[in-house]
Protein backbone atom coordinates (compact mmCIF):
# COMPACT_ATOMS: atom_id res chain seq x y z
CA UNK A 1 0.00 0.00 0.00
CA UNK A 2 2.83 2.36 0.86
CA UNK A 3 4.51 1.70 -2.49
CA UNK A 4 1.23 2.44 -4.25
CA UNK A 5 1.08 5.81 -2.57
CA UNK A 6 4.71 6.51 -3.40
CA UNK A 7 3.94 5.72 -7.04
CA UNK A 8 0.92 8.00 -6.89
CA UNK A 9 3.03 10.89 -5.64
CA UNK A 10 5.65 10.21 -8.30
CA UNK A 11 2.94 10.32 -10.98
CA UNK A 12 1.50 13.49 -9.48
CA UNK A 13 4.92 15.15 -9.42
CA UNK A 14 5.72 14.21 -13.00
CA UNK A 15 2.30 15.35 -14.26
CA UNK A 16 2.59 18.63 -12.37
CA UNK A 17 6.07 19.30 -13.79
CA UNK A 18 4.84 18.53 -17.30
CA UNK A 19 1.84 20.77 -16.81
CA UNK A 20 4.12 23.52 -15.49
CA UNK A 21 6.20 23.35 -18.68
CA UNK A 22 3.07 23.36 -20.82
CA UNK A 23 1.67 26.41 -19.01
CA UNK A 24 5.05 28.09 -19.45
CA UNK A 25 4.99 27.33 -23.19
CA UNK A 26 1.49 28.75 -23.65
CA UNK A 27 2.39 31.80 -21.56
CA UNK A 28 5.52 32.35 -23.64
CA UNK A 29 3.57 32.12 -26.88
CA UNK A 30 1.18 34.73 -25.54
CA UNK A 31 3.93 36.95 -24.16
CA UNK A 32 6.50 37.13 -26.94
CA UNK A 33 5.95 39.43 -29.87
CA UNK A 34 7.81 37.78 -32.73
CA UNK A 35 7.17 34.44 -34.36
CA UNK A 36 10.68 33.08 -33.88
CA UNK A 37 10.60 33.87 -30.15
CA UNK A 38 7.20 32.23 -29.96
CA UNK A 39 8.60 29.15 -31.64
CA UNK A 40 11.31 28.99 -29.01
CA UNK A 41 8.67 28.92 -26.27
CA UNK A 42 6.48 26.40 -28.08
CA UNK A 43 9.37 23.97 -28.65
CA UNK A 44 9.85 23.73 -24.89
CA UNK A 45 6.27 22.52 -24.50
CA UNK A 46 6.78 20.10 -27.36
CA UNK A 47 9.79 18.45 -25.75
CA UNK A 48 9.80 18.84 -21.97
CA UNK A 49 6.04 19.03 -21.47
CA UNK A 50 5.43 15.92 -23.54
CA UNK A 51 8.35 14.12 -21.86
CA UNK A 52 7.19 14.69 -18.30
CA UNK A 53 3.48 14.10 -18.85
CA UNK A 54 4.07 10.89 -20.77
CA UNK A 55 6.66 9.74 -18.23
CA UNK A 56 4.05 10.25 -15.54
CA UNK A 57 1.52 8.20 -17.49
CA UNK A 58 4.13 5.47 -18.06
CA UNK A 59 4.92 5.30 -14.34
CA UNK A 60 1.20 5.08 -13.64
CA UNK A 61 0.74 2.27 -16.15
CA UNK A 62 3.72 0.16 -15.16
CA UNK A 63 5.49 -2.32 -17.48
CA UNK A 64 2.85 -3.02 -20.11
CA UNK A 65 2.37 -2.64 -23.84
CA UNK A 66 0.65 0.70 -23.26
CA UNK A 67 3.82 2.02 -21.66
CA UNK A 68 5.77 1.07 -24.75
CA UNK A 69 3.26 2.88 -26.96
CA UNK A 70 3.47 5.99 -24.79
CA UNK A 71 7.26 5.82 -25.06
CA UNK A 72 6.90 5.58 -28.82
CA UNK A 73 4.79 8.74 -28.77
CA UNK A 74 7.59 10.55 -26.88
CA UNK A 75 10.15 9.25 -29.38
CA UNK A 76 8.05 10.33 -32.34
CA UNK A 77 7.54 13.77 -30.83
CA UNK A 78 11.24 14.27 -30.24
CA UNK A 79 11.94 13.44 -33.86
CA UNK A 80 9.03 15.31 -35.44
CA UNK A 81 9.07 18.51 -33.40
CA UNK A 82 12.45 19.83 -34.69
CA UNK A 83 11.39 19.12 -38.27
CA UNK A 84 8.13 21.03 -37.94
CA UNK A 85 9.98 23.81 -36.12
CA UNK A 86 12.44 24.04 -38.99
CA UNK A 87 9.60 24.25 -41.51
CA UNK A 88 7.83 26.98 -39.52
CA UNK A 89 11.02 29.00 -39.12
CA UNK A 90 11.73 28.73 -42.84
CA UNK A 91 8.20 29.94 -43.60
CA UNK A 92 8.71 32.86 -41.21
CA UNK A 93 12.13 33.73 -42.68
CA UNK A 94 10.74 33.69 -46.20
CA UNK A 95 7.51 35.60 -45.70
CA UNK A 96 8.51 38.21 -43.12
CA UNK A 97 10.09 41.19 -44.90
CA UNK A 98 11.31 42.98 -41.76
CA UNK A 99 12.82 40.03 -39.97
CA UNK A 100 16.08 41.76 -39.11
CA UNK A 101 14.69 44.75 -37.29
CA UNK A 102 15.92 45.16 -33.75
CA UNK A 103 13.45 45.83 -30.98
CA UNK A 104 14.64 47.39 -27.75
CA UNK A 105 12.88 46.22 -24.61
CA UNK A 106 13.22 48.12 -21.38
CA UNK A 107 11.71 47.56 -17.99
CA UNK A 108 8.30 49.10 -17.58
CA UNK A 109 8.04 50.34 -21.14
CA UNK A 110 6.53 49.10 -24.32
CA UNK A 111 8.59 48.18 -27.33
CA UNK A 112 10.29 50.99 -29.19
CA UNK A 113 11.61 51.16 -32.67
CA UNK A 114 15.33 51.20 -33.31
CA UNK A 115 15.47 54.80 -34.46
CA UNK A 116 13.99 56.32 -31.32
CA UNK A 117 16.19 54.20 -29.05
CA UNK A 118 19.29 55.10 -31.03
CA UNK A 119 18.41 58.78 -31.06
CA UNK A 120 17.90 58.71 -27.30
CA UNK A 121 21.30 57.22 -26.64
CA UNK A 122 22.79 59.34 -29.46
CA UNK A 123 24.44 56.54 -31.30
CA UNK A 124 25.88 57.64 -34.60
CA UNK A 125 25.23 54.31 -36.24
CA UNK A 126 22.37 54.12 -38.70
CA UNK A 127 19.70 51.56 -38.05
CA UNK A 128 20.96 48.20 -39.29
CA UNK A 129 18.83 45.47 -40.62
CA UNK A 130 16.56 47.61 -42.75
CA UNK A 131 18.58 46.91 -45.85
CA UNK A 132 19.46 43.36 -44.87
CA UNK A 133 15.82 42.49 -44.43
CA UNK A 134 15.12 43.16 -48.09
CA UNK A 135 17.09 40.24 -49.47
CA UNK A 136 14.87 37.37 -48.58
CA UNK A 137 16.92 34.22 -48.82
CA UNK A 138 15.40 30.79 -48.97
CA UNK B 1 -9.19 5.78 -1.97
CA UNK B 2 -6.21 5.48 -4.27
CA UNK B 3 -8.41 5.14 -7.35
CA UNK B 4 -10.28 8.25 -6.34
CA UNK B 5 -7.03 10.16 -5.93
CA UNK B 6 -5.85 9.06 -9.39
CA UNK B 7 -9.18 10.13 -10.90
CA UNK B 8 -8.93 13.53 -9.25
CA UNK B 9 -5.35 13.98 -10.46
CA UNK B 10 -6.13 13.04 -14.06
CA UNK B 11 -9.31 15.14 -14.13
CA UNK B 12 -7.46 18.17 -12.78
CA UNK B 13 -4.72 17.74 -15.38
CA UNK B 14 -7.29 17.49 -18.16
CA UNK B 15 -9.09 20.62 -16.96
CA UNK B 16 -5.84 22.62 -16.96
CA UNK B 17 -4.94 21.35 -20.42
CA UNK B 18 -8.42 22.34 -21.67
CA UNK B 19 -7.89 25.87 -20.39
CA UNK B 20 -4.50 25.94 -22.17
CA UNK B 21 -6.20 24.86 -25.41
CA UNK B 22 -8.64 27.77 -25.15
CA UNK B 23 -5.77 30.22 -24.58
CA UNK B 24 -3.91 28.80 -27.57
CA UNK B 25 -7.01 29.13 -29.76
CA UNK B 26 -7.19 32.81 -28.79
CA UNK B 27 -3.56 33.23 -29.87
CA UNK B 28 -4.20 31.42 -33.14
CA UNK B 29 -7.06 33.83 -33.90
CA UNK B 30 -5.15 36.95 -32.82
CA UNK B 31 -1.71 36.05 -34.18
CA UNK B 32 -0.55 38.74 -36.60
CA UNK B 33 1.35 36.54 -39.04
CA UNK B 34 0.66 33.21 -40.65
CA UNK B 35 3.55 31.55 -38.83
CA UNK B 36 2.15 32.63 -35.45
CA UNK B 37 -1.07 30.86 -36.29
CA UNK B 38 0.76 27.74 -37.42
CA UNK B 39 2.75 27.72 -34.16
CA UNK B 40 -0.45 28.06 -32.10
CA UNK B 41 -2.18 25.29 -34.06
CA UNK B 42 0.86 23.04 -33.63
CA UNK B 43 0.73 23.63 -29.89
CA UNK B 44 -3.00 22.87 -29.79
CA UNK B 45 -2.20 19.56 -31.48
CA UNK B 46 0.43 18.76 -28.85
CA UNK B 47 -1.94 19.52 -25.99
CA UNK B 48 -4.71 17.44 -27.56
CA UNK B 49 -2.33 14.48 -27.86
CA UNK B 50 -1.56 14.79 -24.14
CA UNK B 51 -5.30 14.98 -23.44
CA UNK B 52 -5.98 11.79 -25.40
CA UNK B 53 -3.15 9.97 -23.61
CA UNK B 54 -4.48 11.06 -20.20
CA UNK B 55 -8.00 10.10 -21.25
CA UNK B 56 -6.84 6.61 -22.15
CA UNK B 57 -5.71 6.12 -18.55
CA UNK B 58 -8.75 7.91 -17.11
CA UNK B 59 -11.20 5.69 -18.97
CA UNK B 60 -8.83 2.68 -18.83
CA UNK B 61 -9.17 2.12 -22.56
CA UNK B 62 -5.87 1.06 -24.08
CA UNK B 63 -6.83 1.66 -27.72
CA UNK B 64 -6.85 5.43 -27.14
CA UNK B 65 -3.03 5.28 -26.98
CA UNK B 66 -3.02 4.08 -30.60
CA UNK B 67 -5.32 6.98 -31.47
CA UNK B 68 -2.80 9.23 -29.75
CA UNK B 69 0.10 7.92 -31.83
CA UNK B 70 -1.82 8.31 -35.09
CA UNK B 71 -2.94 11.80 -34.06
CA UNK B 72 0.69 12.77 -33.50
CA UNK B 73 1.63 11.63 -36.99
CA UNK B 74 -1.33 13.38 -38.64
CA UNK B 75 -0.67 16.60 -36.71
CA UNK B 76 2.99 16.59 -37.79
CA UNK B 77 1.96 15.94 -41.39
CA UNK B 78 -0.58 18.77 -41.20
CA UNK B 79 1.97 21.29 -39.98
CA UNK B 80 4.51 20.29 -42.64
CA UNK B 81 1.91 20.50 -45.41
CA UNK B 82 0.65 23.88 -44.17
CA UNK B 83 4.18 25.29 -44.19
CA UNK B 84 4.89 23.88 -47.66
CA UNK B 85 1.61 25.26 -49.03
CA UNK B 86 2.15 28.74 -47.59
CA UNK B 87 5.74 28.95 -48.84
CA UNK B 88 4.51 27.81 -52.26
CA UNK B 89 1.75 30.43 -52.32
CA UNK B 90 4.20 33.12 -51.25
CA UNK B 91 6.73 32.15 -53.91
CA UNK B 92 3.98 32.04 -56.56
CA UNK B 93 2.86 35.58 -55.68
CA UNK B 94 6.45 36.77 -55.69
CA UNK B 95 7.16 35.20 -59.10
CA UNK B 96 3.93 36.63 -60.53
CA UNK B 97 4.84 40.09 -59.28
CA UNK B 98 8.37 39.72 -60.68
CA UNK B 99 7.02 38.61 -64.06
CA UNK B 100 4.53 41.50 -64.22
CA UNK B 101 7.27 43.94 -63.22
CA UNK B 102 9.57 42.54 -65.89
CA UNK B 103 6.88 42.90 -68.56
CA UNK B 104 6.16 46.49 -67.53
CA UNK B 105 9.85 47.30 -67.41
CA UNK B 106 10.38 45.82 -70.85
CA UNK B 107 7.50 47.82 -72.34
CA UNK B 108 8.70 51.05 -70.76
CA UNK B 109 12.24 50.51 -71.97
CA UNK B 110 10.98 49.81 -75.47
CA UNK B 111 9.03 53.06 -75.46
CA UNK B 112 11.98 55.02 -74.10
CA UNK B 113 14.44 53.52 -76.55
CA UNK B 114 12.01 54.24 -79.38
CA UNK B 115 11.70 57.91 -78.36
CA UNK B 116 15.40 58.39 -77.77
CA UNK B 117 16.18 56.56 -81.02
CA UNK B 118 14.01 59.01 -82.94
CA UNK B 119 15.71 61.90 -81.23
CA UNK B 120 19.14 60.48 -82.02
CA UNK B 121 18.14 59.89 -85.60
CA UNK B 122 16.84 63.42 -86.03
CA UNK B 123 19.96 64.77 -84.32
CA UNK B 124 22.18 62.72 -86.62
CA UNK B 125 20.21 63.90 -89.63
CA UNK B 126 20.61 67.48 -88.45
CA UNK B 127 24.34 66.99 -88.02
CA UNK B 128 24.59 65.41 -91.45
CA UNK B 129 22.69 68.27 -93.02
CA UNK B 130 24.85 70.69 -91.07
CA UNK B 131 28.00 69.05 -92.40
CA UNK B 132 26.61 68.96 -95.90
CA UNK B 133 25.60 72.58 -95.85
CA UNK B 134 28.07 74.11 -93.48
CA UNK B 135 27.76 77.53 -94.92
CA UNK B 136 23.99 77.83 -94.60
CA UNK B 137 23.07 79.46 -91.30
CA UNK B 138 19.39 78.39 -91.27
CA UNK B 139 20.10 74.68 -90.74
CA UNK B 140 23.17 75.21 -88.62
CA UNK B 141 21.04 77.04 -86.08
CA UNK B 142 18.99 73.86 -85.45
CA UNK B 143 21.46 71.48 -83.71
CA UNK B 144 21.82 73.60 -80.55
CA UNK B 145 18.06 73.27 -79.99
CA UNK B 146 18.25 69.54 -80.35
CA UNK B 147 21.21 69.50 -78.02
CA UNK B 148 19.21 71.55 -75.54
CA UNK B 149 16.31 69.10 -75.77
CA UNK B 150 18.32 66.01 -75.15
CA UNK B 151 19.66 66.80 -71.67
CA UNK B 152 16.07 67.29 -70.53
CA UNK B 153 15.23 63.78 -71.63
CA UNK B 154 18.40 62.48 -70.07
CA UNK B 155 17.38 64.13 -66.83
CA UNK B 156 13.87 62.72 -67.07
CA UNK B 157 14.87 59.13 -67.60
CA UNK B 158 16.38 58.32 -64.18
CA UNK B 159 13.27 59.63 -62.41
CA UNK B 160 11.04 57.36 -64.41
CA UNK B 161 13.26 54.40 -63.77
CA UNK B 162 13.21 55.02 -60.06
Amino acid sequence: MVWEWIRFFAVAGLLLVGMFFEVLAVFGVQKFKKALNRMHAAAMGDTLGVLFIFLGLMVMRGFTMDSLKLFLVILFFWMASPVSGHMISRLEAMTNPNLGEISVIRMGEKRESVESALSETECAQPAPGKEDAKNESI
Amino acid sequence: MLGHAYEMLLAGTMIVLGILIIVSIIRSVLGPGISDRVIAVNMIGTIIIMLIAILSLYLDESYLVDVCLIYAMVSFLGVVVLCKVYTGVYLQHKNMKANLGAVEDNLRRQEESGVSGEAERSAAAAELSAENAAGETEIAAKPPEKAAEQPEKAAKQPKEVR
